[in-house]
């Protein structure tokens, strides 16, 4: 499993979002996509899913140009609300499982009993709080090789974040999935990070594996995000 | 669950709220069209609301696939689906369809019934025989209508929504221009003779309006009838065809969200 952009660039109307993008992620590790609010990331991962096309360049799943299709191997959380508000849970679990044939129902039947979403709520009447985690259930009950997550702490209190982090270490296979986190919250999840790259208004200004940042120049991956973004800003 | 009746499913769930709304109106307003004419001691008052609302009708589908088109938009959960584009229109239409369908048997029920008992003397007298030819024709040609300007709605809202480059006024533009485009192009292929000869080769003869006349303080009902070409409904249906399929490639192909 390789997701792969070459010379990707994305505009709308006269603004780029992405400029020139050269990015390969392969399976077994788990990548962030660090940057602050509109530098590019989300584009990036609706790049990779197909939810939007490049203007430049080519984005590849498995060597295949992305399409619409992509989606059945890949799972996507949005930042963004995804659901119908008349639906309840349970109704929203059994649409997506409708849709995705590696939806694993046994597996969201598991995970919200571990984030204690009651099945019978109604989707509006959630706090933001269990939106976060219903976005979570129907995202990783599916046995994708690739899994996308869009700022999937944005605007959640740290036992959500903490909970979020669990279900990731407890459901995400590692030896066979590739894991892509987009956050401008780096310490949330810098535990669980093999690569870092940073991104600066659609431009990608470094990249760097977790490990070495840590044990070759002795940088935590915020101070390295810090340290690029300042060079940036002075270059 | 097989993916086209998850789709259908959660079609009917998001839509149903707004249809029994609809229902409600109709329901009410088909009660005061009685309820107006007892009081006038006018039984023939029933023909003005029946025709008012049937012709609403002609806007019900186009109407509740922009509110559908509009809801979906709002997240980007309809396109994160490895389902085709045609897919996801087929759904929406066949949600739409339904609901047309029991809004038209519910109307043709108060045509029935307004025409064979309550204004049974003031209408003129017609077979039922007739009356179902009718009925079904009329119904027939109005889901046609109806799904006709539905057709051109979706193909145009995936148009406005594949331009997300532009700024909205060229996209309004472009959107307004090619309804504009088309439509030279129609009158155009319709001024020329032999297209005129051919149209009116085939006809089919259909009640197509009641009248109301006055005479002895009494309004009656009088019913004429139509002819309606056949060639102009084919053409009109492979537009569809071509509309739909071109909506459905822009869907997958460049609506973005």
């Amino acid at each position: 499993m390789a997701i792969v952009l070459e010379n990707v660039s994305k505009s709308f109307g006269k603004k780029k979002a992405l400029k020139n993008i050269n990015l390969s992620f392969e399976k077994g590790r788990i990548y962030g996509l660090l940057g602050p609010n509109g530098s590019g990331k989300s584009t990036m991962l609706k790049l990779m899913t197909g939810l939007t096309f490049p203007t430049n360049g080519t984005v590849t799943l498995n060597g295949h140009p992305v399409t619409r299709k992509s989606s059945e191997q890949v799972a996507y959380l949005t930042e963004l609300d995804m659901f119908y508000d008349v639906f309840t849970v349970r109704e929203t679990v059994n649409y997506m499982a409708s849709q995705f044939a590696d939806f694993n129902i046994e597996k969201a039947k598991e995970l919200l009993q571990e984030l204690t979403l009651d099945p019978t709520q109604k989707v509006r009447s959630l706090s933001k709080g269990n939106r976060g985690r219903l976005k979570l259930v129907t995202t990783l009950s599916r046995d994708t090789d690739a899994i996308l997550l869009d700022e999937p702490f944005s605007g959640l209190d740290p036992m959500v974040r903490d909970s979020i982090i669990n279900s990731l270490l407890k459901y995400i296979d590692f030896e066979n999935q590739v894991l892509i986190i987009a956050t401008h919250e780096i310490t949330e999840i810098e535990s669980l990070l093999d690569e870092a790259i940073a991104i600066h208004y659609g431009t990608v200004i470094g990249q760097e594996s977790v490990e070495t940042l840590r044990e070759e120049q002795g940088l935590s991956v915020l101070q390295w995000f810090k340290q690029i973004s300042r060079e940036q800003g002075e270059g | 669950m097989n993916p086209m009746k998850g789709l259908l499913k959660k079609d009917y769930r998001i839509s149903r709220q707004y249809f029994w709304i609809w229902t409600g109106v109709l329901v009410l307003a088909l009660a005061a069209g009685i309820g107006l004419s007892i009081y006038a001691s006018q039984p023939a008052g029933t023909l003005p609301v029946l025709v008012l609302t049937s012709f609403v009708h002609f806007a019900f589908a186009p109407v509740f696939m922009l509110s559908l088109l509009n809801l979906e938009s709002k997240t980007q959960l309809w396109l994160y689906t490895p389902r085709r584009g045609i897919e996801l229109i087929l759904s929406k239409f066949g949600v739409i369809f339904s609901y047309q369908v029991v809004l038209q048997i519910l109307l043709s029920f108060y045509a029935a019934f307004i025409i064979f008992w309550f204004g049974r003397e003031v209408y003129e007298p017609i077979s039922f025989r007739l009356f179902l030819e009718a009925a079904v024709l009329l119904n027939a040609l109005l889901l046609m209508v109806g799904f006709y300007l539905t057709t051109w709605l979706t193909f145009l809202w995936t148009v406005f929504h594949s331009l997300k480059n532009l700024a909205k006024t060229i996209r309004w533009i472009i959107v307004i221009g090619t309804v504009f485009l088309y439509n030279i192009v129609e009158s155009f292929l319709l001024s020329l003779k032999p297209i005129k000869n051919l149209i009116n080769k085939f006809n089919v003869e259909v009640i197509s309006e009641a009248a109301l006349s006055y005479k002895d303080e009494q309004w009656s009902v009088m019913f004429g009838s139509t002819d309606i070409p056949v060639l102009p409904l084919i053409y009109y249906a492979l537009l569809m065809v071509i509309l739909i399929t071109a909506a459905s490639k822009l869907l997958e192909q460049k609506v973005e969200v």
